[in-house]
């Protein structure tokens, strides 16, 4: 015990996200780290590897404060990355390679890059974006392989293979501070364009200190890596595993078609913290792949992201006695979560909430009416939240970050700034915060975060339509909010839904591609002449539910 | 209220009908001759399949769905659902490795196999995860 929480006591004085692997790499470089399919990492191996890639970045004209974009998918060489670009004091961008080039560019864009990593997977998407023009001629592409990456219309500059010949000693600190970004995330925006949320060495330290702490991670555990590298829920298992100087098991996403085969690698890499967005475990309960008392080297299983269906929780809970369950709540914005809800107990009934809990140390949750005044115990309010993970805002965009960032109610006479989750909530009785929704057109499917009005933009850019709207119906399947789309076409046009979905996945990732539509003559309008999104709501929850079986 | 509603549920309702058909007169002529034929129009029903499932247009047998990111797991189930009521056979997805569910031509090999009593459960074996 004493040793441990004497690391516990160093890691803490950890300031930027590399320390942590550096202090591992340093007390015990022999210690597993990642394992990533067949290939396994030492903390000593990881760190090298990570020192050899800054020095190369370096070398190719990466400056402190440059910005790094990654168009790679989860993996150790992403990782080694994601160090590689902190230690040469920049910050990374990890994006989605799923996403469609024309998106992709937007964020290239705003991001302004030095420097581009990907791998052999991505290789489509780079072609894409170098014949949209959209990666200027200076931007230089490496490998985040032994193997260079090479398409129709490139060669990457670099392969990790040439960073060998660079030193694997720790580098001098590039004069990183804590409140330096470490990252930028890009989620969905309303108007079509993604927002960059700015992630700071210190948002990220403060929450895995405490999460290391409160959850009592350790060297001995098997850590899952499930969340793609563009959700900052992997900022998570990536930096609370080093922090505690555990092992890293990236999961293939592969995997997340196949339930059984999902439940089979938890049990043979005897897992002991499971951590994911509540949709994957959602699917694991509808086929029923848990056997009671499986997976007997579990001691945690965490979700964050949107709300647990409380069935495939009690679902858990019955078959996993000895397994803790804790939920998880919080926005980018304010770094991976804010509050946190350990269930002491199977729920009763199906029905039953499950609250977002209390703040993590260091953070507060205030549930306010439209003056900024706390509302009464009971009442639902907006929830705002405050404290050491607050982003400083939206990369480049002032207006944004003023809309979503203010300043807060004062206690003892200090200014505070909060930010605007766009989530309603009420304080119970019990002091626990418990969710209730959104205040707008925002919506969770399958974990990810998207803005209806981002497809709505994307939907109006159509020629053939006339006009279209987005709404979201609850489901009680796995997948969270189901995106239905109403749409007219111009008249005298016969417009497919097929054909529409396939012009909006040129535009935007599958994940915000409708999965319900309803082609109309002209849309439903209500008394004020505008789109009856409430209508539409309605009859697309009717039309689902008498097609049910 | 609903003008066109044109959900995919009632599609395969549709699709299920017609192809419990066909299959049933390809099945009767396949036990007649050769049973080469089947896979054409199998391949051909379950590209009809998917592209509804998926609601995309794929453009070849051979498109990788599962790179593409198309098939995720809730189309994956709606897939198998289609699977069992067009061709009146059960797939189990416990059986399934991620290669026979590919492309159009390997979800059309599994659906035949399957068919034939050769379910692809002898294929899993060199095909296990790498979760050893």
């Amino acid at each position: 015990m004493g040793s441990r929480s004497t690391e516990l006591l160093q890691s803490s004085r950890v300031e930027t996200l590399d320390g942590y692997l550096r202090l591992q790499a340093e007390g015990a470089p022999d210690a597993p780290a990642l394992a990533d399919g067949d290939e396994r990492f030492t903390y000593g191996r990881l760190e090298e590897s990570a020192n050899r890639l800054a020095r190369l970045l370096q070398d190719a004209g990466c400056r402190p404060g440059d910005r790094i974009c990654l168009l790679v998918s989860k993996s150790a060489g992403a990782i080694v990355a994601m160090q590689a670009a902190l230690k040469a004091g920049c910050a990374y961008v990890p994006i989605d390679i799923a996403s469609p080039a024309p998106r992709v560019e937007r964020i290239l864009t705003a991001a302004e890059p030095r420097m581009l990593l990907t791998a052999q997977p991505a290789t489509k998407l780079v072609d894409d974006l170098l014949e949209r023009g959209a990666l200027g001629s200076q931007l230089a592409i490496g490998s985040v392989d032994a193997d260079p990456v090479e398409g129709k219309h490139f060669r990457s500059a670099f392969t990790t293979s040439e960073a060998d010949a660079f030193a694997g000693e720790a580098l001098p600190s590039p004069g990183t501070s804590p409140d330096d970004p470490a990252h930028i995330l890009f989620t969905s925006g309303s108007t079509g364009v993604p927002k960059g949320v700015v992630i700071t060495h210190a948002n990220v330290t403060n929450f895995v200190n405490w999460a290391v702490t409160y959850f009592g991670i350790e060297p001995s555990d098997r850590v899952s890596g499930h969340p793609p590298l563009h959700f900052d829920l992997s900022t998570f298992d990536i930096y609370g595993t080093f922090a505690a100087g555990a092992e890293l098991h990236i999961v293939p996403s592969a995997l997340n078609l196949l339930p059984h085969k999902l439940a089979a690698f938890i049990e043979d890499r005897e897992l002991t913290q499971w951590f994911s967005v509540p949709s994957i475990l959602a699917y694991l309960a509808k086929f029923d792949v848990v056997e009671q008392g499986a997976f007997p080297h579990l001691k945690r299983l965490l979700w964050c992201g949107e709300v647990m269906p409380t069935p495939a929780l009690m679902y858990f809970m019955a078959r996993l006695p000895h397994v803790r369950f804790t939920n998880l709540y919080g926005p980018t914005e304010a770094t991976i979560a804010s509050s946190y809800y350990t269930v002491p107990e199977r729920p009763a009934s199906e029905s039953d909430p499950i609250p977002i809990g209390i703040p993590c140390t260091g953070e507060e949750l205030l549930v306010l009416n439209e003056q900024l005044e706390e509302v009464p115990r009971g009442e639902i309010g907006d929830l705002y939240i405050g404290g050491v993970g607050l982003s400083p805002g939206y990369w480049r965009d002032e207006e944004k970050t003023r809309a979503a960032f203010m300043e807060g109610p004062r206690t003892s006479g200090e200014p505070r700034r909060i930010y605007r989750t766009g989530d309603l909530a009420h304080m119970g009785e019990d002091e626990l915060v418990y969710f209730h929704g959104r205040a707008d057109s925002q919506i969770k499917s399958r974990g990810y975060r998207i803005e209806l009005g981002e497809i709505e933009v994307a939907l109006n850019a159509l020629d053939s339509l006339r006009e279209a709207a987005v709404v979201a119906v609850d489901t009680d399947s796995f997948e969270g909010a189901t995106i239905c789309c109403a749409y007219a076409p111009l008249s005298g046009r016969e417009v497919r839904q097929d054909e529409v979905a396939d012009r909006l996945r040129e535009v935007l990732p599958t994940y915000m591609i409708p999965s319900r539509w309803m082609a109309f003559d002209a849309l439903p309008k209500n008394v004020n002449g505008k789109i009856d999104r409430a209508g539409l709501k309605t009859t697309f929850a009717e039309a689902g539910s008498s097609e049910r079986e | 209220m609903i003008p066109h509603a044109d959900d995919v549920t009632q599609r395969l309702r549709w699709l299920a009908l017609t192809g419990a058909l066909v299959l049933s007169l390809v099945v009767a002529m396949g036990t007649l001759s050769s049973p080469e034929p089947i896979e054409e129009e199998v391949t051909a029903q379950v590209r009809e399949l998917v592209q509804l499932v998926l609601n995309a247009h794929i453009g070849s047998d051979d498109t990788d769905i599962v790179e593409t990111g198309l098939l995720d797991s809730l189309a994956l189930v709606e897939l198998l659902v289609g699977i069992e009521r067009e061709f009146n056979v059960q797939v189990e997805l416990e059986s399934l490795d991620l290669d026979n569910l590919r492309s159009v031509r390997s979800i059309a090999q599994m659906v035949f196999d399957t068919k034939h009593g050769q379910g692809p459960g002898a294929v899993t074996a060199a095909g296990e995860t790498d979760g050893a």
